[in-house]
């Protein structure tokens, strides 16, 4: 058998992981954004799944690949749920901001609010003006020659 | 021992407690502490975080260029440092190119403004981690991760965004919760748990010494081998995969399929109930004349 | 000859304080059931009392000519502790026997007494409880056989004495009396148990019953300081000089209690005390150390009891309320009983034992007579209080002989006795006391002198004391009959149950010093006590009788001179040094009460200021905690996962890194 100490190819995998759940992390942490913070989490659990079929690999099993297939169905049924939370919560406050979400804090705290401004939107070079559908362009008469 | 828990049951061995106390060692690579080299990984994290800090959206804005160079690049040395010793094949060569991918999707998503560039940042790295998935032997994973991630989750995803979409800068997509901390503790976990994984190498051995027994495999997975040796000598996964990983859990997890089942009905009847339009949950529309 | 077996004896003995105890604690239960018949159990047990203690009294009397009565009864053990081992024992002897009878008999007539003087107060059964206790106490005190139960007793009669002098706690004058008596007599009470101590550490066989104290040889310097401080108790408890302030005071409470207690019963247990105590120790001073060890103790009692006398007389003088007067011609004839203690062995005259014992036979003595005419005298005072409303000046009241003619005749059966005329017991006690002292002076060694000259001084006081009773008794019931408005319709003699203890107690205030005095029966019976040597009969001292009878007389005749002369509104510079008890109290007030006062409102200070301050700021630190750690709680989702994650850092870091 190969001897123990020859598996540098398990720890790069498992540092892949590692940097992909912790920029994850670091996403979620950071993000306010309520779908872009879902995401991230989304990129966490890419990072674990990557985790356990490198396992799998190194293993010589099939397990940590068991694993990740019901992960991606947990996953996917998260995400449902979480989509439709979301829309339920942009309704009601009209905006995707996380940070709206305030009420559980201590009484005697004031809400969080950002004070400095956004920078205004870049200005759009107008949008060319298109005719009426089913309509098209006015074009001269051109006489046939026939 | 149940392979699934070999870190816990690592750490029960020791006693619960570890002995605080003692000196703090490094063991990335060899060396510990004293080794400059050693070093590196510690620099390419704090960098890497450091970047991130300047990355992450704010109203400002910070240095796009410098940062991303700094995170990227300290990122891929991290990685790569990690991966010293090991023999040119083109096995590591894509692996090296996936792995790039992913990591360059990640960064992408967690600091792109925009939240339409950063869900399609996040198909680059469902890419990757499928393309790595493949190098793994892992093809049916592969597949799979590629239809539910980026063919289903990220759509949905994009669907969402489009109906709840703002034009221009919003507070919700240039502003960052304290980036400063939350690169500090991604940093740090980071840290901590490359120098887990890169310590005791013995720790993930299959076949154990005196300190470190080997793990009993249960019957079970001993049934799923395929008991062939690959090239290098190691126990190879079976090459029919969708074959034996199809075997394996519906012999072995057969009741986690179900559940799995049940689990995806419950989510998409929940998922329809919760985003019904009733006018208390969506006081913005409640003067819209119902579609 | 009356005899009683041992295990009747065994049986009767511990119900004689058991009794009232029993009683005391079913009043104080069922009082508010019991209402207006709360008097009814602690009457029948004093009665048992009385009559357990009058048979007890009969067998010492029966077993005396035969033998030195002594029976010790041990019930169980009370306490070990170390070497220490105090038992519940009784004694039964003359000395103790005496007391006991005396002791019940009175409280059965004052108890009788009582419930007709506080019938119709609102806290009639905590009164009753109160008595019940105190004569329990009271008889384990004169039972006991060794010091700790003595003092469980003492300190018995001490709480109830508080008790009961503040019964109306909502008086102001009452609740302050009550403390000073209590704080006084603690004095003493701390006293005693340092003489406790004393004798007990210089005891081998370790032990402190009174067999072992009076088998032991002490050496004279522990002789002298037990007993000094023993007899600084003594003088606590009956308010002798310096430690006599409480007693006038005390008469905030109800009339009963001070024929009970301030007459009767607990003022002479440092009389008894003394008494148990000198004799023996004195008998068994053999080196001419330990007898100048006694001597010096009895110059310190003969002088205090002395000044005692003098001292009370001449404010007794000055005073314009009966009550007052009654309370300090207690502490004069108190002085009286310790002078009689005080005179006794000689400095280095070895042959004076008998002295001893007579002279603490006089003491007994007058201690028994003056028990029973005073009590006579403040029930009798009780009575015109209670046909006065209440009030007791005699500048406004007078002329009360014909309104009262019961009171009157015992009043002045009890005021005849007080002064000292024959047939009345006064006369013979009084008599005997200055028999001991003439004794005394005339015994040949250095102590001569002293008793020499408090036998002049008992004279004086023999005189004073005829005076100021006589004056008392004609302000209040000769001249023109005067009644307060405060009477009402109260101005009659008192009910049927008044009358009668009065009657009753009239009688031994007659005659008793008659029947037991010259018959020398009092005597012989008290020395067949252990310990204390049987005296050679003196025959009568005519001379000294007649000295004495002389300087009473005049003091009457100067009384009677003097007439109904109500004393003035505006008393001179004399009258008010002897009213207000020469200033004793003033001094006491200056150079201790006001000083403790202050620093007692300077340690209120500090308790408020720093000790309460440093719980409050201990209290304050949850709060502070609560209020650094509430920024924690903003709201935001992100904040509470980066809480999660950093701790999650920790904890793996915790796991992996350190080695």
């Amino acid at each position: 058998m190969i001897p123990p100490s020859d598996y540098p190819g398990l720890s790069q995998h498992l540092l892949v992981g590692a940097v992909l759940f912790c920029l994850g992390l670091v996403g979620f942490l950071a993000r306010r954004n309520m779908i872009l913070a879902f995401l991230n989490a989304e990129l966490m659990v890419q990072g674990v799944a990557l985790n356990f079929v490198a396992f799998s690999r190194y293993r010589g099993n099939l397990e940590g690949q068991s694993f990740v297939l019901f992960l991606l169905t947990v996953a996917a049924c998260e995400a449902a749920i979480a989509m439709a939370l979301i829309l339920v919560l942009y309704k009601n406050r009209g905006t995707l901001d996380v940070s709206v979400w305030q009420e559980l804090r201590e009484d005697s705290l004031d809400a969080v609010e950002d004070t400095d401004p956004l920078p205004l939107p870049a200005a759009q070079a107008p949008m060319p003006p298109l005719p009426t559908a089913g309509l098209g362009p006015q074009q001269p008469e051109e006489l046939s020659r026939v | 021992m149940d392979p699934g828990s070999i870190c816990a049951g690592e750490l029960l061995k020791e006693g619960f407690m570890p002995p605080i106390g003692q000196p703090f060692s490094f063991s990335f690579a060899e060396g510990g502490m004293n080794n400059p080299v050693a070093l590196l990984p510690l620099g390419a994290v704090l960098a890497a975080a450091f970047g991130l800090f300047l990355l992450l959206p704010s109203p400002k804005g910070g240095p796009r260029f410098l940062g991303y160079l700094i995170v990227i690049g300290a990122l891929v040395a991290f990685v790569a440092s990690m991966a010293r010793g090991t023999a040119f094949s083109i096995e590591l060569l894509l692996q090296q190119i996936f792995s790039a991918a992913a990591i360059l999707g990640a960064v992408f998503l967690v600091t792109q403004a925009n939240p339409a560039r950063a869900a399609l940042s996040f198909t680059l790295v469902v890419l990757g981690t499928s393309g790595l998935f493949l190098t793994l032997g892992a093809p049916f994973l592969a597949a799979a991760n590629v239809i539910v991630y980026a063919g289903a989750i990220i759509v949905t995803f994009l669907f969402v965004l489009m109906l709840a979409q703002q034009d221009g800068p919003s507070d919700s997509s240039s502003r960052s919760r304290d980036p400063f901390m939350a690169s500090l503790t991604g940093g740090l976990l980071l840290f901590v748990i490359a120098h887990t994984v890169t310590g005791d190498r013995d720790r993930f051995s299959v076949v154990g010494n005196q300190s470190n027994p080997a793990p009993v495999m249960p019957a079970r997975v001993v049934e799923e081998q395929s008991g062939r040796l690959d090239a290098t000598g190691r126990l190879a996964i079976p090459a029919e995969n969708t074959a034996f990983l199809g075997a394996d859990i519906y012999r072995h997890f057969l009741i986690g399929v179900e559940l799995a089942g049940v689990l995806l009905v419950v989510a998409t009847v929940a998922a329809i109930v919760i985003a019904q339009r009733h006018t208390a949950n969506f006081p913005a529309e409640s003067s819209e004349v119902k579609a | 000859m009356f005899e009683l077996s041992t295990e009747t004896l065994w049986l009767l003995l511990p119900l004689i304080p058991g009794l009232p105890l029993m009683a005391a604690a079913l009043v104080a239960i069922f009082g508010h059931r019991l209402g207006e018949r709360s008097h009814l159990p602690v009457l029948l047990a004093v009665a048992g009392s009385a009559i357990f203690g009058f048979l007890a009294l009969m067998h010492v009397r029966g077993m005396g000519a035969h033998q030195a009565p002594n029976a010790v009864f041990n019930y169980a053990n009370w306490f070990e502790a170390g070497n220490l081992r105090v038992d519940w024992e009784l004694r039964l002897d003359s000395l103790s026997a005496m007391m006991a009878a005396m002791v019940s008999f009175i409280s059965l007539w004052i108890v009788l007494f009582s419930a007709g003087y506080m019938h119709g107060d609102p806290s009639y059964p905590r009164y009753f409880a109160a008595v019940g206790l105190f004569v329990g106490a009271m008889n384990i005190l004169v039972l006991a056989n060794n010091l700790p139960l003595l003092f469980l007793g003492w300190e018995g009669v001490g709480v109830c004495s508080y008790l009961l002098i503040g019964f109306w706690f909502a008086k102001p004058e009452a609740a302050k009396a009550a403390r000073k008596a209590f704080l006084v007599t603690r004095l003493g009470d701390v006293a005693l148990l340092a003489g406790m101590i004393l004798l007990y550490r210089a005891g081998d066989p370790v032990g402190l019953s009174y067999d072992t104290i009076f088998s032991h040889h002490y050496d004279a310097t522990t002789l002298y300081w037990a007993l000094v401080c023993l007899g600084i108790g003594a003088f606590g408890k009956s308010a002798q000089f310096p430690l006599h302030v409480w007693l006038p005071d005390a008469m905030e409470g109800p009339t009963p209690v001070s024929a009970l207690i301030h007459a009767a019963t607990m003022v002479t247990a440092g009389v008894y005390l003394l008494a148990r105590m000198l004799p023996p120790l004195a008998g068994h001073a053999v080196t001419a150390a330990q007898l100048e060890s006694i001597g010096a103790f009895q110059d310190l009692v003969l002088v205090s009891g002395g000044v005692t006398a003098l001292l009370a007389a001449l404010i007794a003088l000055g005073q314009t309320d009966l009550k007052r007067i009654l309370a300090y011609s207690t502490l004069s004839q108190l002085g009286y009983m310790f002078m009689a203690l005080g005179a006794g062995t000689t400095k280095g005259n070895v042959e004076c034992h008998s002295l001893a014992s007579a002279a603490a036979a006089a003491a007994v003595f007058h201690l028994f007579t003056h028990a029973f005419f005073k009590a006579l005298l403040f029930l009798s005072a009780g009575s015109v209080m209670h046909a006065m409303g209440n009030v007791l000046d005699l500048r406004r009241i007078g002329g009360l002989r014909k309104l009262l003619p019961i009171t009157h005749i015992c009043f002045l059966v009890g005021a005849l006795a007080l002064a000292g005329l024959p047939p009345f017991s006064g006369f013979f006690s009084k008599d005997g006391i200055l028999e001991v002292l003439e004794q005394g002076a005339h015994s040949g060694g250095s102590r001569d002198g002293l008793q020499h000259a408090m036998l002049w001084l008992g004279l004086i006081t023999a005189g004073l004391t005829g005076l100021y009773t006589m004056r008392a008794y004609l302000l209040t019931f000769w001249g023109k009959e005067r009644i307060p408005e405060e009477a009402g319709h109260h101005a009659h003699e008192s009910p049927v149950v008044m009358t009668i203890p009065l009657s009753v107690l009239a009688v031994p205030a007659a005659f008793i010093g008659l029947a037991l005095g010259p018959t020398h029966l009092f005597g012989h019976f008290i020395q067949a006590s252990p310990g204390w040597h049987a005296a050679e009969t003196h025959a009568f001292a005519w001379k000294l009788a007649a000295v004495g009878l002389g300087a009473a007389a005049a003091g009457i005749a100067v009384a009677l001179a003097l007439g109904d002369r109500r004393p003035s509104r505006k008393p001179n510079g004399l009258a008010e040094t002897a009213r207000s008890g020469f200033f004793i109290d003033d001094v006491y007030t200056a150079f201790f009460a006001k000083p403790l006062e202050q620093f007692g409102r300077l340690l209120n200070f500090l308790d408020r200021e720093l000790v309460d301050k440093l719980f409050e700021l201990f209290a304050r630190i949850p709060g502070w905690l609560g209020e650094s750690l509430r920024p924690l709680q903003n709201g935001l989702l992100q904040y509470y996962a980066l809480a999660m994650a950093l701790g999650l850092v920790v904890l793996i870091a915790m796991f992996t890194l350190a080695r």
